[in-house]
């Protein structure tokens, strides 16, 4: 591959590949980073302190101090924001973003490559629908009769009662919404992990006469490491700071309002469009510490340092 | 991957294909000088004279400035586009903020204040007196129809199409209840008068559900989703939301409380359905159009969309004429008259820093603003999209008058009360329809959903509220 | 023993059917709603609430030259943006994976934590940062086809996107890289290969699985992405498909709910196309074990 004859004789590594190569690899991300995470993160804790809202324009405002995070604490409708957070990030999580893909993959590994294909395809219909689409799909699965799909296949010809779904039970809608979307993000990568776990090691433990959970159990979890660290871990945040598919679905409403779309509505979509931008900003930074700990807290957890191998060129 | 690319390419070509194969028009404009006026609108299909009056009203200005002898063109780029309310006016005030905003924004006539104080929009005149004289035009417009468009005194924007949000009513329903003809259409006038209230409503649902005219939950319907209309039961049992002479809002605690309770008692009676609020609008357009509910609560421009989009194939507006009546909002206490919450759209002009025009060129946008508001050009939007005209000379042009719906439905203007220009509006709104949402699923009683939204507008709104 | 192995194969195909189900269900009942002017449940309803009412006017909008202008803006936004996350996060994830550097721990757990800062409310943020580059000559505002990088540009708005998918970019390049053997490299580095050419012309097409899925999330992305071209950009003509579809829902008046999903259908053709044509690299992503992980 490497036609460069010239070069060939130079025997040393370090006198071309200086020690500081690896922050021109760098730059563009840090150039980016730094103009559009770390710069609005500075602006945006800023702006908290302050009373900036459409009332005010990004000229007019005052300075505040801590008012706004006053306000979180003593707004009555802050607990049950929270504990909502809490309950739906943990819930999808487990039961979709992890746990789904997990067994979905481990479904689809097991039976006929093309069959296999085919799933993980339907699978991953919802994340590249529009979510205006995807969620009228959901609205319409659970819509009152006559127009319900469910309501018309499973609970008018079995005798149930037939209800709007969605409003008997909107927490586990948005569960399922965004559930089967999130699943798909796993369920590739750890499709492709259990995938790449050789063939010899797998026939080896069917050989062995090992049942197919002791094989999940003892092959294919153990290689999973870094996949569910990885996948645990982004989700985690995604799902805490995504509300696209909640505010189409509901707008917040029946108790669906997560922390990530209170924020939203109160700096950038309310009804009549009066946004509140320092109590909007004051939300989301309390978001962002939030997310900071987690982040920390998973990569502890899951022993962040001892996956991440050393370089081995240098030490050679 | 190759594979892929070619792919990528051809479906490239093809788009672009499609796009020319429309063929361009050439614009051509001559002249010493051109002055171009870019225009948003938020509107559907429907109603995209929203913009596109301004392509009319341009034909008649140059002509105008033609004949003053005028070197100046005017050239018009109006958009119209139709995402949420809140994108709209967020992607506004971004442009706006940046320098790079239309020349005249259209919008809801809440926003005057909010951009007004940031500086985004200039006034149109100093008074209502002042802007009557400005033109024609102008001094035709109805008189109520400027209170909207003002704050503290100054005239900030123009009316570009009104509404009334009736109480529906299905006239073969109650004819099946044993109503006779007479006494349906005297129902109207009844509301009107106050001798129909909002319990005299629900009471005839309820016999009408028990005489199996409707179904259980059939009885009324109101508006599904988020909306102004909610405010109308606040009105109707004697609540107001301003307080001009201080400049606040207010909230009346008892209207809030009867209000909620209200809500609770469609449920309650079994009027309206248990789990209703939220229901998709295509079910709840389905529904009501297709005579299935006795009363339900909706807005004149939903009359265009049922005719168009839903009873279409039956026969279009003439099932609604046979099917539908419609009358004000019943009042909560006997004896006050019916009314109805009308929320003007209006055109407003951007400043020099939210735009980058020139200051001299305020003149061509007033012009042109005069000109949208032609009868001639009005009521073709009014019509398309069966919202009510702005002027007092369209009540007796033929093709507005010949319209039966508005025509009918024109009265309800004299009943009307708007929401107030308040900067701080929307988050009033917000507190109340979180508490009324609480109140009808039962999560709260009406008392306790009272209570807690104004806790919460206390906190967030501190001293602009009055609490009465 | 071949009654146990046919019971062993319908087992899962069964289970993933039933934990499917709301999927073919739900993109049964879109295909359908396409097809008809009314829909109860999944059948095709006329007027009187029996079956009929078929139609293809719902998808009249494919004569409509707006939708092919669309699509074309939403194909450059998301062909940049995945050529832009691809190299930027490739260079990124190679660095961290194949170099030694003081602090390299840190930067790789950072970019991980970069995702807890939610996108959506660092609008206004962003917004002000992408007024200040507007402000700089020539690079702001002025660079054709793109227009630039400052507010109300292609280029700054594919740029903000670029920037929004670098975590996961950074990570899984940096996963793929972690896999590639020593060997190939040193072998290119002691034949005098600068850094920067091995890393093109010896490691990137080894992760070729990595940078397929890497495109396919990050064209997904660009693909349906709204919130940001839409309030970063004011011209309509500048509109992305997701606009396109926004444009169509509306809480006041006429919703052609049919017309929607049809429009829905035809925004996902190009990504099912995408995600066909990748597949077999996609499998393969982690193709050489997680070794290595120890």
């Amino acid at each position: 591959m490497v036609n460069d004859k010239s070069n060939i004789i130079q025997p040393k590594l370090k006198k071309q590949n200086p020690a500081h190569s690896w922050l021109w690899f760098l730059l563009p991300t840090l150039f980016l980073v730094a103009l559009f995470y770390v710069l609005p993160v500075i602006i945006t804790f800023y702006i908290s302190g302050t009373d900036m809202s459409t009332a005010t324009g990004f000229k007019h405002w005052n300075w505040v101090g801590l008012k706004n995070y006053i306000s979180i604490i003593k707004h009555p409708e802050t607990p049950q924001h929270l504990w909502l957070t809490i309950k739906y990030v943990v819930v999808t999580l487990t039961f979709f973003n992890v746990g789904m893909a997990l067994v979905v993959s481990l479904l689809t590994t097991h039976i006929p490559k093309k069959a296999g294909f085919f799933f993980r395809a339907l699978w991953l219909l919802p994340r590249i629908t529009p979510v205006v689409v995807y969620v009228m799909m959901w609205q319409f699965l659970a819509a009152d009769s006559p127009y319900g799909v469910l309501n018309q296949i499973f609970f008018k010809p079995l005798g149930f009662k037939t209800e709007y779904w969605l409003l008997v039970k909107p927490f586990l809608f948005i569960v399922l919404v965004n559930g089967y979307i999130g699943a798909s993000f796993g369920m590739i990568l750890f499709t492709s992990a259990i995938e790449s776990i050789s063939k010899d090691m797998m026939n080896a433990s069917l050989v062995d006469g090992s049942t197919l959970l002791q094989r999940i159990r003892y092959i294919i979890l153990p290689s999973l490491r870094w996949p569910l660290l990885f996948v645990t871990t982004y989700q985690t945040l995604s799902l805490m700071t995504s509300f696209k598919e909640i505010l189409v679905l509901t707008d917040g409403e029946f108790g669906t309002e997560v922390w990530s779309l209170w924020a939203y509505h109160k700096a950038l979509n309310n009804y009549w469009g009066n946004f509140q931008w320092g109590f909007g900003m004051a939300l989301s930074a309390f978001m962002v510490i939030i997310g900071l700990i987690l982040g920390v807290i998973y990569m502890r957890f899951f022993k962040f340092n001892e996956l991440v191998q050393e370089p081995k060129i240098e030490i050679l | 991957m190759k594979r892929l690319l070619v792919l990528v390419a051809g479906f490239l070509m093809l788009c672009s294909f499609m796009v020319f194969a429309g063929g361009q028009d050439e614009e051509k404009s001559s002249g010493p000088r051109e002055v171009k006026i870019t225009l948003w609108a938020r509107a559907n299909e429907v109603e995209h004279m929203r913009a596109d009056a301004a392509y009319d009203a341009v034909k008649l200005l140059n002509e105008e400035l033609k004949n003053e002898g005028s070197n100046v063109t005017v050239v018009v780029e109006a958009n119209y586009e139709n995402p949420s309310w809140g994108d709209y006016k967020k992607k506004f005030t971004l442009a706006a903020d940046a320098g790079e905003g239309p020349d005249i924004v259209l919008s809801g006539h809440e926003d005057i204040p909010v951009w007004a104080n940031a500086e985004y929009i200039v006034p149109i005149a100093d008074s209502v007196k002042d802007v009557k004289k400005l033109s024609p035009e102008f001094d035709d417009v109805i008189e109520s129809l400027w209170t909207p468009c003002q704050w503290h005194g100054t005239v900030w924007a123009v009316p570009q199409d009104t509404e009334a949000r009736p109480l529906f009513f299905s006239k073969t329903k109650l004819k099946e209840l044993g109503w006779s003809d007479a006494q349906i259409s005297d129902l109207p006038n009844k509301i009107k008068d106050g001798e129909f209230t909002l319990d005299d409503m629900i009471a005839t649902a309820q016999k009408a559900i028990k005489a199996g005219v409707v179904e259980k939950g059939y009885g009324y319907w109101h508006r599904p989703r988020k909306g102004g209309d909610y405010l109308q039961y606040y009105f109707s049992y004697g609540g107001y939301l301003y307080d001009p002479a201080e400049d606040k809002l207010v909230v009346v605690k008892d209207a809030l409380e009867k209000w909620y309770a209200f809500q609770r008692k469609c449920v309650t009676t079994g009027i309206t359905p248990e789990k209703y609020i939220g229901t998709e609008w295509r079910v709840w357009h389905d529904t009501v159009s297709h005579n299935k509910a006795l009363f339900w609560n909706g807005g004149i421009w939903q009359w265009a969309d049922w005719a168009a989009n839903y009873v279409k194939d039956e026969g279009g507006d003439k099932v609604l004429y046979k099917n539908v009546g419609y009358a004000l909002q019943p009042t909560g206490i006997k004896g006050k008259n019916g009314g109805t919450l009308s929320h003007p759209l209006v055109y407003m002009m951007t400043s020099k820093s939210a735009s980058g025009r020139a200051k001299a060129d305020d003149e061509y946008v007033v012009r042109l603003l005069e000109k949208i508001a032609t009868k001639e050009i009005n009521t073709k939007h009014a019509l398309s999209s069966t919202h009510l005209g702005i002027l007092k000379s369209q009540i007796n042009y033929e093709p507005y008058k010949s319209n039966k719906f508005l025509s009918d439905v024109t009265y309800m203007l004299d009943y009307n009360y708007y929401q107030p220009n308040h900067t701080m509006y929307g988050i009033y709104f917000d507190s109340v329809w979180n508490g009324m949402v609480a109140a009808e699923t039962g999560e709260k009683t009406p008392k306790d959903a009272a209570d807690q939204a104004v806790k919460q507008m206390k906190l967030e709104l501190g001293d602009v509220l009055i609490v009465k | 023993m071949k009654i146990k192995r046919v019971f062993s194969k319908s087992i899962p195909v069964t289970l993933l059917t039933i934990l499917t189900l709301p999927i073919i269900l739900g993109f049964l009942w879109i295909l359908v709603s396409t097809f008809s002017s009314r829909a109860y449940g999944l059948v095709p309803v006329g007027p009187d609430g029996k079956f009929g009412g078929l139609t293809l006017s719902n998808w009249q909008f494919l004569s409509n030259k707006t939708i092919w202008l669309v699509t074309i803006n939403t194909l450059i936004l998301a062909t940049g943006l995945t050529i832009g996350v691809v190299i930027v996060s490739a260079m990124a994830g190679y660095s961290l994976s194949r170099i030694k550097f003081p602090g390299r721990k840190t930067v790789l757990s950072l970019t991980l934590v970069l995702h807890a800062f939610p996108s959506a409310t660092l609008l206004i943020a962003i917004y002000f940062v992408l007024r200040w580059i507007s402000r700089i000559p020539i690079l702001g505002n002025h660079i054709p086809l793109i227009g630039g990088f400052g507010y109300n540009t292609l280029g700054g708005v594919i740029l903000v996107s670029i920037a929004l998918q670098l975590p996961l970019g950074i990570w899984l390049m940096k996963g793929f890289f972690d896999n590639v053997s020593w060997d190939i490299e040193r072998a290119a580095l002691i034949d005098g290969c600068s850094r920067f050419r091995t890393w093109r012309e010896i490691m990137m097409p080894q992760i070729k699985p990595g940078i397929a899925a890497l495109s396919i999330f990050s064209f997904i992305q660009g693909w349906s992405s709204f919130l940001i071209p839409y309030s970063y950009m004011t011209s309509s003509s500048k509109a992305t498909v997701a606009t396109y579809l926004n444009n169509l829902l509306t809480e006041s008046a006429p919703v052609n709910y049919g017309e929607l999903a049809a429009v829905g259908l035809f925004q996902l053709i190009p990504v099912l196309i995408f995600y066909i044509f990748t597949q077999k690299y996609l499998l393969s992503i982690f193709s050489g074990g997680i070794k290595g992980t120890s």
